[in-house]
């Protein structure tokens, strides 16, 4: 097991908020990670050239704007564009409704996120998150199964015969 | 024409009735506009905002569209990407002496959105080559100095009363001494000044004890007539920004604070939060009982405490020693503001933007006030004895900071806010 590991922390290019980036920092740090952090606003290209050059073990992705959902999914798009993998979680306010976040969840779980935090109890799922990670290595996080609303039910149950 | 703005609020001066506005945006120009008709018919002395989105924010001008398109909607109005005569129609009828609008838009190379501004019919915005730059975005401080410079020429060139609003009483929005908010505002409003534009407002948010929010607007007034002298100026209090109370009683507790404090201080202009703030962006209806909520608290405009004068003293004496080092670097305001954070001579606590320097932190006090912990190389006196320092501040003691107000209010806690 490593004693540290390196994180990259970013958000989505349209949100400009700091504090849960600044709060991030602080609590990965203090779980063993060398963190840097690419501050707000953090446009695709940026994210991605610092995935290639520091090699993170870890990339965190906060979004409290709103807008993240959509953010998130074209970062991701991105990496995976550029043959990057690495283990990357996403977490804050995504849409613009709370009552969206277990759609956004099963969106972004199925888009390759390793794991999405949202809600209530997000920073203490997230916490748990990073101890696994750290003795289990990240990529080996097996997220929970997204929540299907029953109001949804149809909609997946047509997604699965695809 | 217009001026709508500066003269709407000086005539609810002379009624003695504070101005309210709420921070409102849809993507979609009907949805906009019955935003702003609610607004308008309200029947409260009321400025509209037309608050843009965070796509426009940061230069796109195309995604909002598209998104739009696709049927979602937007945290705000796409104001360079909609057509100029779309937004004409979008404000007519609503426009006018007894309803002015103010743009919103928190970017740091305005140029774009002001021309729009412009070309619709509208004079007022806000912002700031330092508030809307360091807190917001990734642009170095000097590109955004030339960009504001070059779009307060151009609104002060192409408007007769174009007003700016400095956001530097805002900043990252909490957890900043109140001193270096007033400066702020102070040194943004000279630099609008410098660059022709004669109608301002002066920004201050809410912090996390009244008694201490009333000293630091005392603070600000006193030092914008001394500053500020030969402009039309007036000063707009927020409502606490940082993480709102959860349950409706304590949002509620904290919005009638507010307003409370922005009368007893004699604020001319107040922009609410919601009771759903801690949860979304709010609806139209929220915003209508939060201007309601705000319009409605009658203030008590009691005679002030030896604690306020106190704060009053103290951010005073802080706010003037920024303000003189930073106008004593350079005679360009710009130049100055630059050279400041590049020595460290001012300093936005947590601010994570390459430029600044992030030495000076934040803590709240036993008081429950807003108080330096490091000050890096703020040309301040040094703390006294007892004072609470800093230290290495760790995550739950931030979460802490940033929960603060909200804890409060929603454990009932909030009645000493008279204090």
């Amino acid at each position: 097991m490593s004693t540290s590991f390196r994180c990259l922390v970013s958000t989505v290019e349209s949100d400009s908020h700091i504090w849960n980036l600044v709060y991030l920092q602080k609590l990965l740090e203090e779980n063993g990670a060398t963190v840097r952090n690419l501050g707000s606003c953090t446009p695709v290209d940026l994210v991605v050239r610092a995935v290639r050059e520091s090699r993170p073990e870890l990339l965190v992705v906060s979004s409290v704007n709103g807008h993240g959902h959509h953010g998130a999914r074209v970062l991701l798009s991105a990496l995976q564009e550029n043959g990057l993998e690495v283990p990357c979680v996403v977490g804050g306010k995504l849409t613009t409704t709370e009552s969206d976040n277990d759609r956004v969840r099963r969106d972004l779980l199925a888009h390759g996120y390793t794991d999405v935090f949202l809600g209530e109890d997000a920073i203490p799922r997230f916490r748990d998150f990073l101890t696994s990670g750290r003795s289990e290595g990240f990529a080996r996080w097996q997220a929970d199964a997204a929540v299907v609303p029953p109001w949804d039910a149809t909609v997946s149950a047509a997604a699965g015969v695809h | 024409m217009s001026g709508y703005f500066d003269r709407f609020v000086a005539d609810s001066r002379r009624l003695r009735t504070l101005v309210v506005q709420p921070r409102m945006g849809m993507g979609n120009i009907h949805t906009m506009r019955a935003g702003l008709r609610a607004v308008a018919d309200l029947g409260v002395r009321a400025v509209g905002t037309v608050t843009i989105d965070s796509y426009t924010r940061v230069g796109d001008y195309t995604t909002s569209l598209e998104r739009l398109a696709l049927g979602e909607e937007l945290n705000g109005y796409p104001l360079v990407s909609h057509p100029t005569g779309a937004t004409r129609d979008m404000l007519h009828g609503l426009y006018g002496p007894g309803f002015p609008v103010q743009v919103r838009h928190g970017t740091a190379r305005p140029q774009r959105v002001f021309e729009r501004l412009v070309e619709v019919g509208l004079d007022a915005t806000e912002g700031g080559p330092v508030s809307y730059c360091l807190p917001y975005s990734r642009l170095p401080l000097a590109d955004a100095v030339t960009a504001w410079a070059e779009s307060c020429r151009f609104l002060a060139g192409t408007t007769e009363h174009g007003h700016i609003e400095s956001f530097g009483g805002c900043l990252l929005g909490q957890l900043c001494p109140p001193s270096l908010l007033v400066a702020m505002g102070i040194l943004e409003g000279r630099f609008f000044r410098q660059h022709g534009v004669r109608h301002l407002s002066l920004s201050y948010a809410q912090g996390t004890l009244a008694v201490q929010d009333r000293g630091a607007l005392r603070a600000l007034r006193a030092l914008a007539a001394e500053y500020l002298g030969d402009t039309t100026w007036h000063v707009v209090l927020y409502t606490y920004m940082g993480l709102f109370p959860r349950t409706p009683d304590g949002a509620g507790a904290l919005i009638r604070d507010s307003a409370r404090l922005a009368r007893d201080a004699g604020c001319e202009r107040m922009i609410v939060k919601t009771v759903s703030e801690a949860w979304q962006i709010p609806s139209v209806s929220e915003n209508l009982s939060a201007l309601t909520l705000a319009a409605d608290d009658p203030g008590t405009r009691s005679a002030p405490s030896a604690l306020e004068d106190a704060f009053f003293e103290e951010t005073l004496a802080e706010a003037r020693l920024l303000v003189d080092a930073v106008l004593n670097l350079d005679a360009d305001v710009g130049t100055a503001l630059v050279a400041a954070f590049g020595k460290g001579l001012l300093d936005i606590p947590f601010c994570l933007h390459p430029d600044n320097r992030a030495a000076a932190t934040c803590v709240i006090d036993d008081r429950g006030a807003l108080a330096w912990g490091e000050r890096g190389g703020l040309p301040l006196p040094k703390a006294g004895a007892g004072a609470p320092g800093g230290g290495r501040l760790g995550s739950d003691a931030l979460y802490d900071m940033l929960n603060h107000v909200a804890n409060r209010y929603d454990t009932n806690e909030f009645e000493w806010g008279s204090v």
